[in-house]
């Protein structure tokens, strides 16, 4: 327990950190990015006083305020979700607009990170089991490769050969929305699941290796301890031996560094949503970046956190729950 | 460990020279070592590393190409990376090995130019992160205190903020060169390595030299540079090339989103110019193709290098002896070994047949 | 013990580590015969292959391992002997014979050799481990019941969920630890429990052989007194044959009913535990006894045996021993002795060449041996 508040206590700390960076970045930057953002708006049309006004305490420009109550404002903003004005949907707030992209998000990152972490878990197992064998060798060497691909560029290879050449899935957008509309119903459903194969294909492909090579090697430690020995020496069959002693355990550091992973797989996802046009927050935050939406890439982020600290709390839990010695905390 | 030489066997000359006695007084001066014959045997450790351990050999022959390809590649290029031509988007071909984009621009100028530049960046931010998480992580794990439990939290919650996204927010306050990128890749990448080397160095500070060291009044940053961080060179190196394929990876990302200076040739620029200018659409796979193909082979070396590492720290990771399936090589191996040892093939009575592991 | 049938007779048994030139000779020609009942004490410094030939004769090497040579046959106990009289195992007594595969309820079967099916079937059924230790050999997010019960899991699958659990506490209750411990985990309980629980899974389905090794070494001295105290009335209860493996020749002597001792890989020297005692006649043997301050005997100033074992890398030639030992002659540093019954005591071999039948002069006499060992320990002071 005295550990899980731990670590939600550095969680808090993380996303103020963030967030106070978020805030002193416009402010130590060359140059005027309220101007920039000025000029966008005004594309739009007429900017109101208000929003100018807006806008320039954001930043911290045409100010008397000092910096500290400029940092409180900011801080009551965004506590009140009033994280600001969204250049590229002009006039939506960016609030709104992350609320309308984040179930994609979540959806495709659930997917696919459950899918691949399983896989790669599963795989990983059995590639220590049968080590040395020619299914180890080929699959560690291959593994390897797709260990450092650039997730981009692997998308961008998916589009071309699985969407353009072969034309098997849809490889933009998330859905079909000239032939379904959103909500509840079956073709939407359907729509969605097939715009969303090439996208967790994409991103299953470029993470499994990750969880896969981590597994396979904790596994091999894990093998050469003597409770191994012991289970085999007691005639266990081969599948409780490798599941309930030696998977369960090699599972703890595996877990652990599932936890430090996260932060790079949602920048994978941002990524690859861009490269598929996918209506989730990364689509969102290349827009954004295009036209210096500064309040949306920086809500956004937030965002991002708030997502992989949630992950990491999850994490945190299961690990208590693999874990026996960490349960004994709660007593002692 | 007995090493006796065979002596005449009378009882008296059976005394082994006492061998315990010769450790101490070798251990007792560790800091007048000769420098010379010690590089001369470090030399020959490193080539032997190099060349027994397949992955670390795999790892750096592809690490090496790269960077041979980095030094010498722009010599042999005579076609300017960034020229026009009217030859656009052209598949490749004997003028142009790999095509040309729409612009015209020789797409191999670009990718041997750029492996110059990526690689310096990777290894140039690699370096950054390396020395900024090596100071925390050291300074941490030796002063304890109230110093680590502040690094430390620092160091945990920036492990917690994704440091891509952070990255991405960063830079695009700041005018997009590429020292910039590296700046922000490398202030968002560090704590992962810091913590290692904090846990490393608490393992280190209270072993016998550290004391003895700290006893004769040394002061704390020759402690912790001259005797501490010397013996967390593997874990440096690891976590080098670790941090490598992590910066080569965010760079590219970063690139490939246009973030990066566009002026400059890189694989990340190139595929960003593949990507906005909708080379997919145009089927000109030559121009996507190769550059995320050589930061993956790139980051495979490097992985195999880090792995080769960890075979080597934990004996239990190395690859099994590979041994002889087939009828033919079972029986050539068992050729091999009666006659590589005869004698102890009669000494065990046995023929190696019997065997069942 | 003398007349109890063989229950486990391991014949010239060769195990390497790794193959061709640089192999490790770990265990070199090792025989030795396990009567039912009784314990068998194999003693020897650390890293002269005794694990290794534990792990051999339980099939449970790992590469870089080749066992290159030898049997392990376990002799199963016939028909009528199959109904012991002991009360507590009413429930997987009655199942044994019912489950046992046929091959093993046959006739001598070589381990080495058992398929893989009769393999899983014939652990811990005839044949169980005390592991050194049992910090590790318990799996740590495992609790203990569970670690106990899926023994009978396997082996006794007629077996219900309650008699399981019955069988499980009854188990601890025989090792001295409480019934209510049954749902702790591994790292819940003291060193001497968990040593407890160890031997409490050994005996779960009532074995013929159960193989310690080390199994107090990671125990302070008054934990290891316990549990061998526990161990002597288990074995009286259920007699089971045990083959005790220790580097700590003193313990043997108190417990084992014979003894083995093990240098550089081979057997140097196996005897009754009292003839052993009285008369060590390798100089091996001699110095291991005499190198720890005797409880019972004469007080005499232990002496020490000079140098390190050999590094199985590289063995000396002709009897490994002979760089340390005190009487060495000049065959000992080229022939290999053979391990040879001494007509002095029946129950008694030796591998030295002193004792070798064409040996010239007499067999060195104790004080000769002390001798021996005071001249060189006072030549390498000197030195
Ligand atoms: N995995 C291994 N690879 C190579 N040699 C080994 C391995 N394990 C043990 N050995 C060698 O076998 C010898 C015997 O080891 P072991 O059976 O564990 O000795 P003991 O149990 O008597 O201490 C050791 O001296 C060691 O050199
Ligand atoms: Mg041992």
């Amino acid at each position: 327990m005295k550990r899980l508040l731990r670590r939600l206590g550095i969680y808090l700390l993380a996303i103020w950190a963030a967030v106070t960076v978020n805030f002193f970045l416009p402010r130590l930057a060359p140059g005027n990015p309220a101007d920039a953002v000025f000029f966008r708006l005004a594309q739009h049309g007429a900017v109101s006083a208000a929003t100018r006004k807006a806008l320039e305490a954001e930043f911290g420009v045409d100010t008397t305020d000092p910096l500290w109550l400029q940092y409180l404002h900011y801080l009551n903003n965004l506590l009140h979700g009033n994280l600001g004005v969204s250049i590229t949907y002009f006039p939506a707030n960016v609030s709104d607009v992350i609320a309308q992209n984040i179930g994609w998000t979540l959806a495709l990152l659930t997917m696919s990170v459950v899918i691949s972490f399983t896989l790669g878990t599963l795989i990983g197992v059995f590639m220590a089991w049968k080590r040395g064998s020619a299914l180890d060798t080929t699959l560690s060497s291959v593994m390897t490769f797709l260990y450092s691909i650039l997730y981009p560029w692997l998308a961008l290879v998916a589009v071309y050969f699985l969407g353009f050449k072969l034309g098997w899935f849809p490889f933009s957008d998330g859905y079909d929305s000239s032939t379904t509309t959103m909500g509840w119903n079956l073709d939407f459903i359907l729509s969605a699941a097939q715009h969303a194969v090439l996208p967790a294909l994409t991103l299953v492909v470029s993470t499994v290796a990750g969880w896969m090579l981590t597994m396979r090697n904790s596994m091999i430690t894990t093998l050469s301890e003597d409770y191994i020995l012991m289970a085999r020496a007691k005639g266990l069959t081969s599948r409780r031996v490798m599941f309930a002693y030696a998977a369960r355990n090699a599972l703890l550091p595996s877990v652990t560094g599932f936890a430090i992973a996260i932060g790079a797989v949602v920048g994978g996802q941002l990524l690859v949503e861009i490269v598929f046009s996918y209506p989730g927050i990364g689509f969102a935050l290349y827009q954004a970046i295009q036209n210096q939406d500064y309040a949306l890439a920086d809500g956004i982020l937030l965002l991002v956190i708030i997502v992989t600290v949630v992950m990491n709390l999850i994490v945190d839990l299961l690990y208590t729950v693999l874990d026996p010695r960490t349960r004994l905390e709660r007593t002692a | 460990m007995n090493q006796a030489p065979p002596s005449p066997p009378s009882q008296a000359s059976q005394v082994s020279p006492a061998p315990q006695a010769a450790i101490p007084s070798a251990r007792a001066k560790p800091h007048t070592r000769p420098a010379t014959p010690r590089w001369f045997a470090l030399l020959g450790n490193l080539w032997r590393l190099l060349t027994t351990n397949r992955k670390i050999a795999t790892g750096s022959g592809i690490v090496g190409f790269f960077v041979l390809v980095a030094l010498f590649g722009p010599l042999f290029v005579h076609e300017s990376p960034l020229s026009y031509t009217l030859t656009i988007t052209q598949p490749p071909s004997a003028a142009h090995w790999l095509g040309t984009n729409q612009s015209g621009q020789d797409l191999f100028s670009q990718l041997v130019i750029g492996t110059r530049s990526s690689l310096f960046w990777s290894f140039l931010t690699g370096l950054i992160v390396v020395a900024i998480s090596v100071t925390v992580g050291l300074v941490g794990g030796f002063f304890g205190g109230i110093i680590d439990d502040a690094l430390s939290l620092v160091t945990s919650v920036f492990l917690v903020i994704p440091s891509f996204p952070l990255a991405i927010v960063a830079v695009q306050y700041f005018n997009h060169s590429t020292l910039t990128i590296a700046l922000v890749v490398a202030l968002t990448n560090w704590p992962w390595g810091a913590r290692v080397m904090r846990a490393q160095t608490l393992s280190i500070r209270n072993r016998e030299f550290v004391t003895a060291a700290r006893a004769s009044g040394e002061r704390a940053w020759r402690l912790i540079f001259f005797e501490i961080f010397p013996n967390e060179i593997a874990i440096v190196a690891a976590s080098f090339i670790t941090t490598t394929i992590q910066v080569l990876l965010a760079v590219a990302g970063l690139e490939f989103l246009g973030l990066g200076d566009t002026t400059t040739v890189s694989w990340g620029n190139t595929l960003y110019s593949a990507y906005s200018s909708s080379a997919l659409l145009q089927g000109a796979w030559w121009w996507f193709a190769p550059p995320g193909l050589c930061i993956a082979l790139l980051g495979s070396g490097l992985a195999l290098l880090n792995f080769g590492i960890d075979e080597i720290a934990d004996p239990r990771l190395r690859e099994l002896k590979r041994r002889a399936r087939s009828p033919f090589g079972k029986a050539l191996g068992r050729l091999w070994n009666r006659s590589a040892a005869p004698a102890e093939q009669s000494e065990h009575g046995q023929s190696a047949e019997g065997g069942a592991a | 013990m003398t007349g109890a049938a063989t229950v486990l007779d391991i014949r010239r048994l060769c195990v390497d580590y790794g193959v061709g030139e640089d192999a490790v000779h770990a265990v070199s020609d090792v025989s030795l015969t396990l009567r039912r009942g009784e314990i068998l004490g194999l003693a020897g410094e650390s890293g002269s292959g005794k694990s290794t030939l534990v792990f051999a004769i339980t099939r449970l090497l790992r590469p870089p391992a080749v066992i290159t040579g030898g049997e392990a046959i376990f002799f199963p106990r016939d028909a009528s002997a199959n109904k012991r009289q002991n009360g507590s195992f009413s429930v997987s007594e009655s199942s044994d014979a019912f489950i046992r595969d046929d091959a093993l309820t046959g006739g001598p079967t070589d381990i080495l050799r058992l398929s893989p099916a009769n393999l899983r079937a014939f652990r811990w059924n005839e044949l169980a481990i005390v592991f050194q230790s049992a910090m590790n050999s318990l799996n740590p997010i495992m609790p203990i019941s569970a670690q106990i019960m899926d023994v009978m899991r396997t082996h006794r699958p007629q077996m219900s969920a309650t008699e399981r659990k019955q069988r499980a506490a009854e188990l601890l209750r025989l090792v001295g630890i409480a019934p209510d411990r049954l749902g702790s985990y591994p790292h819940e309980l003291s060193g001497g429990m968990r040593q407890r629980v160890g031997i409490a899974i050994a005996l779960a389905l009532n074995p013929d052989i159960i193989i310690m090794d080390e199994p107090t070494t990671a125990l302070d001295v008054v934990m290891q007194r316990e549990i061998l105290n526990e161990i002597t009335r288990l074995r009286e209860q259920f007699n089971f044959a045990v083959l005790f493996i220790t580097h700590d020749l003193s313990l043997l002597l108190e417990i084992a009913d014979r003894v083995a001792i093990m240098y550089a890989g081979r057997i140097v020297e196996e005897g009754t535990q009292r003839d052993l005692y009285l008369h060590p006649r390798h100089p091996y043997s001699y110095g291991l006894i005499h190198s720890f301050p005797s409880l019972h005997g004469p007080r005499q100033r232990a002496i020490g045996i000079p140098g390190s074992p050999p590094d199985l890398r590289a063995v000396p030639s002709g009897c490994a021993f002979h760089p340390r030992c005190p009487l060495a002659m000049p065959v000992c540093t080229t022939a290999l002795p053979q391990l040879l019954p001494q007509p002095s005591a029946e129950q008694t071999r030796v591998a030295c060449h002193l004792y070798a039948p064409t040996a010239t002069g007499e067999p060195p006499t104790a004080d000769e041996m002390r001798a021996g060992y005071e001249a060189l320990a006072k030549g390498s002071g000197s030195l």
